[in-house]
């Protein structure tokens, strides 16, 4: 039977066909799959901010879009999948909360996390297959590794397949 | 995970929950005034949580919830996040403006910022008082969406400084209604330590 694979905040995972990949609520932060259409395996890293070397708490590498992405792809090297051969689905970056004037970066951070991944993934090689960021509103992604595609959920609106 | 963060101390515990009761009573009362109707409010929980663990407090990261963010600045930096379940947030608005009013028209949703207004700024007034700290809050903004995606604004926050979040969390009962709403301060650590220095305790961890 097939099974849905969840991915929490600051986590990630992998999963082969007919499995399925998920990571549920993303806000500000960016769910980015990376996959291989022809084994049919799919990772997915669920990062919140956009830059390790700007933080002093890094340890976790999973948090942020630079080191988060790279862990990823290192483990699907060591499943044999070399990088080349990687494509990539993103969503996530929202802006949930709007402030008229604000010093803080509350309210941008989905766009630098937005601009950190796109950077990243490029540095790599990896081409962007197709993407749902940015605006207002939080999404839910399922990956199915046997199709490619990636469904997007949102509150209060149709199902959204990229 | 070694960043010391998990320890934090009986004596801040407690003076943050202390802080979060009277805070959280003081904008109880601006409810219940404002409602004309008795308001019951359990006693905070400071507790440090994982990013995962926090969205399930509020019925699962995919629970549609009404979210209202204020931003706090100053002495501290601080959010302050008021968080209602869709029910929760019907039965309100009922409350407040007569049961034929949806709750997420105009009229239900400035309803609902007006409420978290009046009690982001009771929270805030408390604050101050106890701490002497010069502390202004921003106009409160409005946000329906996933629990998970409301709270990964705060959460973000933290995760520049640690790998949990810390919060002071209260919660609230209206009349016989049962309205359930939460509370939640979430600050920069070092904020915690201005908080707790002056109240006269060292800081987060001792």
């Amino acid at each position: 039977m097939a099974k849905s694979i969840v991915v929490g905040i600051a986590d990630m995972n992998v999963c082969k066909a007919p499995d399925t990949i998920t990571t549920i609520g993303l806000g500000s932060c960016i769910g980015i799959v990376l996959y291989d259409g022809l084994s049919k395996i799919a990772g997915l890293v669920h990062i919140m901010l956009p830059d390790s070397t700007k933080i002093k708490q890094n340890q976790n590498k999973l948090k942020f879009a630079d080191t988060g992405i790279e862990e990823l792809v290192k483990k699907l090297n060591s499943m044999g999948i070399g990088t080349s051969l990687l494509h990539a689905k993103i969503a996530g970056g929202a802006k949930m909360f709007s402030f008229a004037s604000s010093t803080s970066d509350l309210g941008s951070i989905g766009d630098k996390n937005i601009m950190a991944v796109k950077r990243k993934l490029m540095s790599l090689g990896i081409r962007i297959e197709a993407e749902d960021v940015g605006l207002d509103y939080g999404r839910t992604i399922i990956f199915d590794p046997e199709t490619s595609q990636l469904t997007v959920k949102h509150v209060g609106k149709d199902n959204k397949i990229i | 995970m070694g960043d010391g963060k998990e320890n934090i101390s009986d004596n801040a515990r407690n003076a943050l929950s202390e802080l979060g009761n009277i805070g959280a009573g003081n904008a109880a009362t601006s409810l219940s005034v404002l409602l004309s109707t008795k308001l019951v409010m359990s006693p905070p929980h400071v507790d440090i949580y994982d990013f995962n663990a926090l969205e399930n407090i509020i019925g699962g990261p995919d629970a549609t919830v009404v979210g209202v963010l204020s931003l706090v600045s100053g002495d501290m930096d601080a959010m302050l996040l008021f968080i209602l379940g869709v029910d929760d947030a019907k039965q309100l608005v009922g409350q407040l403006i007569g049961e034929d009013t949806d709750w997420s028209s105009e009229m239900g949703m400035s309803a609902i910022a007006e409420i978290a207004n009046i009690l982001i700024g009771s929270y805030v007034a408390s604050l101050e008082t106890l701490s002497g700290l010069k502390i202004r809050y921003g106009q409160p903004s409005l946000c329906v969406d996933m629990a998970g995606s409301i709270l990964s604004v705060p959460c973000i926050e933290f995760a520049k400084i640690s790998d949990k979040a810390l919060l002071i969390n209260s919660q609230f009962i209206v009349g016989d209604k049962e309205i359930n709403g939460f509370i939640m301060m979430v600050s920069e650590m070092h904020s915690y330590d201005v908080l707790l220095n002056k109240l006269g305790i060292g800081g987060i961890n001792g």
